[in-house]
């Protein structure tokens, strides 16, 4: 792979983030209870990715509310198809909405992670879309990297190797 | 000599105090669960974009162990011990009056250790604020978590983004006499609870 001479572009908190440079790659890192939606169009050569931290925006508008799912997910897709992207051809994958492990007794503190998966299934599932592969839930980080060049989105935890999704 | 930096909005500044005082108290708290003389050296309050908060720890991806407390009580919240896994085991050797480098991983027994200083700190921490505010917060039982610092942070971090764009790190970096080990502590206050804090101690 020549990941050596691809620019990484961190797609942060909150963010959503799309490329055609075929030297980028779109990456959420350490993503615990957020969940990152990486979608990519091979023909028309376009990927996206979005940083969701919290499930609903409660109707919350501006630059700042793609940190929703509710409003990241559409804008996502909405952001692709301008770019050339077909929904049939979209390869989604989705990453993350992990739990921390806890002591007995705290971890009702913890559902931001499931709330966050099912927030950003709806609004998918709201957009006629289905993803191709999940990572989610669980206790552990991780990371996530949607190489344009590809198409190839690659996930890892800590101390793992990065495997293809 | 401790260096003290406030740069926080006013509205907050009571309240920071208040968690910077609690910092202290920390110290002292893990002073006396080791018997040994642990120093503060520095102690800041600083507001910053909330998603620059991982970079304090190396950057989102950057493995690090930490003992995470919820606070609960008149409020809710989150408590944070990140360290660098050899910090982390610099620490275990300081908590079990081992030689420095003799912990060379984190099995149970360390992780336990671990976690029974962040009750130790964050009772400490919990009762300073609680004393000058007349709040009544107790922590729950440490969790030990080794895992990215991003995954580490995000609920927190989640929490404090329903509120606010920017988060108020309160940290406290203290180290041992003889300079074998240098750790932090850092809390990350929501800022409805600093102004509850701010509100409180003001109308004293």
């Amino acid at each position: 792979m020549t990941v050596s001479n691809a620019t990484t572009i961190m797609v942060g908190l909150g963010e959503v983030k799309i490329s055609k440079d075929p030297e980028t790659v779109l990456a959420c890192l350490g993503l615990g209870s957020c969940v990152a939606i990486s979608a990519f169009d091979a023909t028309a050569k376009v990927g996206g990715m979005a940083h969701v931290v919290l499930p609903a925006s409660h109707g919350r508008t501006g630059e700042k509310a793609s940190r929703y799912a509710d409003v990241a997910v559409p804008l996502l897709f909405k952001t692709l198809r301008e770019r050339g992207a077909v929904d049939s051809r979209l390869v989604i994958n989705l990453v993350g909405g992990a739990q921390m492990s806890l002591a007995a007794g705290i971890a009702t503190a913890f559902k931001i992670g499931e709330e966050n998966v099912a927030a950003v299934s709806a609004a998918l599932t709201a957009e006629g879309l289905k993803p191709k592969s999940v990572e989610l839930g669980g206790h552990k980080g991780r990371t996530i990297r949607l190489f344009i060049e590809s198409g190839k989105a690659m996930v890892a935890s800590a101390g793992e190797e990065s495997r293809e999704l | 000599m401790v260096e003290h930096v406030i740069a926080v909005e006013d509205s907050l500044k009571e309240g920071a105090r208040l968690v910077l005082l609690g910092s202290q108290n920390a110290i002292t708290g893990l002073s006396q669960m080791v018997d040994q003389e642990i120093e503060m050296t520095a102690v800041s309050a600083r507001q910053i974009p909330v998603d620059e908060v991982p970079d304090l720890f190396g950057g989102r991806e950057q493995v690090a162990v930490a003992v995470y407390l919820a606070v609960t009580g008149a409020t809710e919240g989150h408590m944070f011990l990140v360290y660098p896994p050899e910090t982390a085991m610099s620490l275990v050797d300081l908590l079990m009056g081992e030689e420095p480098g003799t912990t060379q991983e984190l099995t149970e027994m360390e992780a336990s250790a671990l976690g029974e200083m962040g009750n130790i700190m964050g009772s400490f921490y919990l009762n300073a604020l609680g004393d000058a505010s007349g709040l009544i917060l107790m922590p729950s039982p440490p969790a030990v978590i080794m895992d990215m610092v991003g995954s580490i942070l995000d609920v927190a971090l989640a929490d404090i983004l329903q509120e606010s764009d920017d988060a108020l790190v309160i940290e406290a970096v203290f180290s041992t006499k003889d300079q074998q080990i240098n750790g932090n502590f850092l809390v990350l206050p929501s800022p409805s609870f600093l102004r509850e804090l701010s509100e409180r101690v003001g109308s004293e």
